[in-house]
C-alpha cells in the first residue's frame, strides 16, 4: 500500500475539519466576550461532569459484565454474554424520549411516583438523566473491547494466580483490571466523543453542555465562525481522549501468544452469587434495551399516525442501502489509514490520520457543514477550471447526491472503524512481520495472508459498528440528503421534533430492528470465539 | 474476507444507491424546508393535484439550509426556502438568498405586518404563543393577563416555559424588547427567570402536562401544542390539554405575540414562475384552512375562519409589530436571556 495512497485519504477526510479550522481567523471576539460573560463555564462544566458521569458509568457496567460474562459460569451466561450489546441498536436520544414518556409528567411511573409515594416528580430532565441514559446505551462499546482482551488471555494466568492464593476480589484488582484497562479505557473513549458530540440527548434533557452551546451561538446568534471556534474546543478534549487512549494502549499486554490454553471459566457461581451475577448482567440490558422496546411498542399500538406502506418500506431500504455502503466504505479507508501508520510508523503527516480519525468527536451537524464547504469549494474550482478551457460548468455535482451523504458519514465514523482496526493491528507483533520479509513474502503478500485474515474478526466488528452508527445518523442526514430522499432517522426525528412522541414508535423500531441484523452477525462472532 | 460473489452483490446494492437518486427535472418546485415533511406535503400534493407541478422537498433545521443554500450558491437546484419562524426568512433575506416576488395576490391577502416590506417572504400561518393557566389553580381575578404580569412576585416559582434555545421564546422576548427597550426587558427577564418553577427542560407539551402534573400553574406555550394536545390520541395529552385555560396576553395593550410559518423565493430560483404559483396556491381559502385543520395555525388571511377547537378561544388582538423586527432583535435578545440566567 503506497504511501501516498493513505496520505491522500486521510488528507480527504481531514478536509471538512480543516474546513472549520480556517473559521478561526474570523475575528468573533465581541461574542466570545458575551460567551465568556455568561454561559459559557455553563457549558464547559456541563461537558466536563457530563463526560466524567458517563466515563465512570460505562467502565463500570462494561467491565464488570465483561468480566462475569467471560470468567464467570451462572445460569443464562450464554444468552448474556451476547444481549449485553443489544442498547448498541438504540440511538441515545430515542432511548431519552422513551424514558422521558415514562418518568416525566404524563406518565404512568410519574403518576404513581407523585400520587401512590407522594414524591416530587423525579427529574429525568437532568445532567444525571443524560448521564444515566447515555451510559445504559453506550456501555456495550466498553463491554466489547474488554471482552475482546479477556477471551485473548491464557488460561494459564489465572491458574497461576489462584495457586498462589489470590482470592476472586484479588484476581479482579490486580490481575484482571491491569490487564482490560487500556482496552476498557479505548471503549470509554469512544463513549465519551459520542456523549459530548451528541446534541439530541442533552437538549431533549435541557444540560447546557458544549455542543448545545454551538447550537446555541450559530441558531441564536447567528455567527457559524463562533460556533466553528467553540466545536474546535470539543475537538481539543477529543483529542485529549485519544491521547490518553493511546497511551493506555501501549500498555496493552497479550501475554497469550505463544501455545497457551485460551482462557475458560475460571470461577462457577452458585446460589445467591450466581443470582446476583445474573442480575447485574440483566440489569443494563433491561434499563438500556428492554424498558424502551416496551414503551415504544406501546406507543405504536397506541399512535395511529404512522403506517406501514410501500412508503415506509422505501425509508427502509434507503437507511440500509446508506448503512451498508457507509459502513464498507469507511471500514476500506479507516484500514488503509490504519495500515499505512504501522508501515510508516514516523511518518511527518501522522497529524493528518490523528486529524483524518477524529470526526466522531465534533457535533455531526457541525461537521456537514465543513462537508458543504468542501463540496462547495471542489464544483466552485472545477466549474471555474471548465470554464477557462472552455467548456459548460458541470454545476453541483456533489451536493445534494447520494456522495455528499457517503463523504459525511465517512468523515463521521472513520474514528469507529479506525480505532477497532488499529487496537487488533497493534496486537500483532511485528516479529511476525520480519519472519514473513525474511521469508521473502512482499508487503501483499504479508497483508492478504497474515494481516487480514488476523485481522478478520476486527474488521467485521468495525463494519458492523459504522453499520449501526449509520442507521442512527441524523444531523448529517438531514442536511446533505437530496431531495425526496428520506430514512428512518429522518422520519423519527421529525415526529419528534413536532413534540409527538408518541408517534415515533414505527420508525424508531424499524431503526432498532434493522441494527438488530448486524447486531446479531456480531454476536454470531462473539459466540464463536468463545465457542472455539 | 469477503468473497467474490458478496463483494459483486455489493457492488451491485451501491450502483442501485446511485441509479435510485431522484433527478432534478425543471416541472418542478424544489423545496428547502424547515417544515417537516408530514406537516408541509400533503398541502403540496394539493398543489400537484390542482397544477400538475411537481414538488420536490428536503427538510432540516432552517439554519442548516440557509447554509447549504448560500454555499451552493449560484447552482443551487432550491427555488422555495420554507421556515417555521420570521426571524431565519429575515437572516436569509440579509444573506441575499432571496429576490423579490411581483404578485399582486401575495401584495393584496397577506396582511403587510406578515409579510416582507420589500416582497421577499410572506408568512403563510399565524401561531400565537399564549399564557395557558391551570383552571382549578387560579382564580379569574387572579390571572396573567401581560406577559410583563409573568415577572410579578405572585408567580414565585409557579412558570413553566421552554428554554431560551427555542427560538419562540427569543422572538417573544425580541418583541419585548421592541416593546421596552433592551433594559427594561432586561429588569423583566431577571423576575421572569426567579419565576421559573424548574430548569427550562422538553417543548410545549411537556410544559403543559407539568402544569397538569402539579409543578406550576402558568405556562408559556404557543397554541398549536395546546391544540395539538387535545386532538391527541394519547388519553395524558387530552388531560392536561383540557386542565388548561388560553389566556390572550396584552389584549389592552400591544396585542399577543405571534410568529409566522412562511417562506420566500430564493436568489437563484430556476422555476421561479412555478414557485410564484405554489406561494399563491399556500395563501388561498382551501389552502389556508388546510393549515387551520391540519396543523392547528391560525389562517394568515383574515377572511379565513380558524378550526374549531382554535375558534373556541375566541379572537384575539395580535401584536401589529413588523415580524422582521423579530429577525433584527434575535442576537440581542439571545444574549439578554443569557445574561438573565434563562437556560
Amino acid at each position: 500500500m503506497s504511501l501516498i495512497a493513505q496520505r491522500l485519504i486521510a488528507l480527504a477526510l481531514s478536509l471538512p475539519i480543516l474546513a472549520l479550522f480556517s473559521s478561526f481567523w474570523i475575528p468573533t471576539s465581541d461574542i466570545w466576550q458575551h460567551l465568556i460573560e455568561t454561559t459559557f463555564t455553563l457549558y464547559l462544566s456541563n461537558s466536563l461532569l457530563l463526560g466524567i458521569g458517563v466515563a465512570l458509568l460505562s467502565f463500570f457496567i462494561g467491565t464488570v459484565t465483561a468480566w462475569l460474562c467471560t470468567i464467570c459460569q451462572f445460569p443464562g451466561r450464554r444468552v448474556l454474554r451476547w444481549a449485553m450489546i443489544l442498547p448498541l441498536a438504540f440511538p441515545p436520544y430515542i432511548v431519552a424520549y422513551t424514558y422521558t414518556g415514562i418518568v416525566d409528567y404524563g406518565g404512568w411511573f410519574n403518576s404513581w411516583w407523585r400520587e401512590v409515594l407522594l414524591l416530587p416528580s423525579p427529574p429525568i430532565r437532568s445532567l444525571p438523566g443524560a448521564i444515566l441514559v447515555l451510559s445504559f446505551v453506550l456501555y456495550p462499546y466498553v463491554y466489547l473491547l474488554t471482552r475482546a482482551i479477556l477471551l485473548a488471555q491464557s488460561r494459564n494466568l489465572f491458574d497461576a494466580a489462584r495457586l498462589f492464593g489470590l482470592n476472586a476480589k484479588q484476581i479482579f484488582t490486580r490481575l484482571v483490571l491491569p490487564i482490560i484497562r487500556p482496552a476498557a479505557v479505548a471503549g470509554v473513549a469512544i463513549v465519551v466523543m459520542e456523549s459530548l458530540a451528541d446534541y439530541a440527548t442533552v437538549q431533549y434533557f435541557g444540560v447546557q453542555t458544549l455542543s448545545v452551546g454551538v447550537f446555541r451561538v450559530w441558531l441564536g446568534l447567528g455567527t457559524l465562525a463562533t460556533a466553528a471556534q467553540l466545536s474546535l474546543l470539543l475537538l481539543i478534549f477529543m483529542i485529549m481522549l485519544v491521547l490518553i487512549e493511546k497511551a493506555a494502549r501501549r500498555r496493552i499486554a497479550y501475554y497469550n501468544q505463544g501455545d497457551h490454553p485460551p482462557l475458560d471459566i475460571v470461577y462457577k457461581l452458585h446460589g445467591g452469587k450466581a443470582l446476583l451475577a445474573w442480575f447485574a448482567c440483566v440489569l443494563p440490558i433491561t434499563l438500556g434495551f428492554i424498558i424502551p422496546t416496551m414503551q415504544l411498542i406501546f406507543w405504536a399500538y397506541t399512535s395511529s399516525i404512522e403506517k406501514f406502506d410501500l412508503a415506509y418500506i422505501q425509508l427502509m431500504k434507503n437507511s440500509l442501502l446508506l448503512a451498508i455502503a457507509a459502513a464498507l466504505i469507511t471500514v476500506v479507508l479507516a484500514t488503509v489509514i490504519a495500515y499505512g501508520k504501522r508501515l510508516h510508523a514516523s511518518d511527518r503527516f501522522a497529524w493528518l490520520s490523528q486529524l483524518a480519525t477524529s470526526g466522531y468527536a465534533l457535533p455531526g451537524v457541525v461537521i456537514t457543514v465543513g462537508v458543504i464547504i468542501v463540496n462547495t469549494s471542489i464544483e466552485q474550482f472545477s466549474n471555474t477550471a471548465l470554464n477557462i478551457i472552455g467548456l459548460p460548468s458541470a454545476g453541483l455535482f456533489l451536493s445534494g447526491t447520494i456522495f455528499a451523504l457517503l463523504f459525511a458519514y465517512t468523515v463521521r465514523f472513520t474514528t469507529l472503524g479506525f480505532s477497532t482496526v488499529e487496537s487488533t493491528l497493534t496486537k500483532v507483533p511485528r516479529s511476525i512481520d520480519y519472519a514473513a520479509q525474511s521469508c521473502g513474502a512482499t508487503r501483499r503478500e504479508i497483508l492478504q495472508r497474515i494481516h487480514l485474515p488476523m485481522m478478520r474478526s476486527a474488521l467485521l466488528t468495525a463494519t458492523l459498528l459504522v453499520f449501526v452508527e449509520t442507521i442512527k445518523e441524523l444531523p448529517a442526514t438531514l442536511v446533505l440528503r437530496p431531495f425526496g430522499f428520506n430514512t428512518l432517522a429522518v422520519r423519527a426525528y421529525e415526529l419528534a421534533s413536532t413534540e409527538r412522541l408518541s408517534d415515533i414508535a414505527l420508525p424508531a423500531l424499524s431503526i432498532v430492528a434493522i441494527s438488530l441484523l448486524p447486531i446479531i452477525l456480531l454476536v454470531q462472532q462473539i459466540t464463536r470465539q468463545e465457542d472455539k | 474476507m469477503l468473497n467474490n460473489a458478496i463483494s459483486y452483490r455489493i457492488q451491485c446494492l451501491l450502483l442501485a444507491v446511485w441509479l435510485g437518486m431522484p433527478c432534478l427535472s425543471s416541472a418542478e418546485v424544489n423545496i428547502y424546508s424547515a417544515r417537516e415533511e408530514a406537516l408541509i406535503k400533503p398541502v403540496l400534493d394539493l398543489f400537484t393535484q390542482k397544477t400538475a407541478i411537481k414538488t420536490q422537498l428536503v427538510t432540516a433545521s432552517a439554519d442548516a439550509l440557509l447554509e447549504r443554500l448560500s454555499l451552493e450558491g449560484k447552482d443551487s437546484p432550491a427555488d422555495l426556502i420554507i421556515t417555521i419562524d420570521a426571524g431565519r426568512l429575515y437572516r436569509a433575506k440579509q444573506a441575499g438568498l432571496l429576490q423579490t416576488v411581483e404578485s399582486k395576490i401575495l401584495k393584496k391577502v397577506i396582511p403587510p405586518q406578515y409579510r416582507d416590506p420589500d416582497m421577499q417572504w410572506f408568512g403563510l400561518s399565524l401561531r400565537a404563543r399564549v399564557i395557558a393557566v391551570v383552571k382549578e389553580k387560579v382564580s379569574p381575578t387572579a390571572m396573567p393577563l401581560s406577559y410583563e404580569s409573568l415577572a410579578d412576585e405572585q408567580w414565585h416559582k409557579q412558570i413553566c416555559i421552554r428554554s431560551s434555545n427555542n427560538i419562540y421564546n427569543q422572538s417573544l422576548v425580541a418583541s419585548m424588547i421592541h416593546a421596552h427597550g433592551e433594559a427594561k426587558t432586561f429588569e423583566w427577564l431577571k423576575g421572569l427567570v426567579q419565576n421559573f418553577a424548574r430548569r427550562p427542560t422538553g417543548g410545549d407539551r411537556d410544559q403543559i402536562l407539568a402544569a397538569d402534573g402539579g409543578l406550576c400553574d402558568v405556562a408559556v406555550v404557543n397554541t398549536y401544542y395546546l391544540a395539538g394536545m387535545l386532538h391527541s390520541t394519547n388519553k395524558a395529552q387530552q388531560v392536561a390539554a383540557q386542565s388548561i385555560q388560553v389566556i390572550w396576553p396584552n389584549q389592552q395593550t400591544r396585542g399577543t405575540h405571534v410568529n409566522v410559518s412562511g417562506a420566500g423565493l430564493t436568489h437563484v430560483a430556476k422555476n421561479k414562475q412555478d414557485a410564484i404559483k405554489l406561494l399563491e396556491f399556500l395563501v388561498t381559502v382551501e389552502a389556508q384552512n388546510w393549515y387551520s385543520n391540519a396543523n392547528n395555525e391560525y389562517p394568515v388571511r383574515d377572511d379565513v375562519k380558524p378550526n374549531a377547537v382554535l375558534t373556541s378561544w375566541g379572537a384575539f388582538k395580535a401584536d401589529t409589530l413588523p415580524l422582521n423586527l423579530l429577525g433584527t432583535l434575535n442576537a440581542n435578545a439571545v444574549k439578554l436571556m443569557d445574561k438573565a440566567g434563562w437556560q
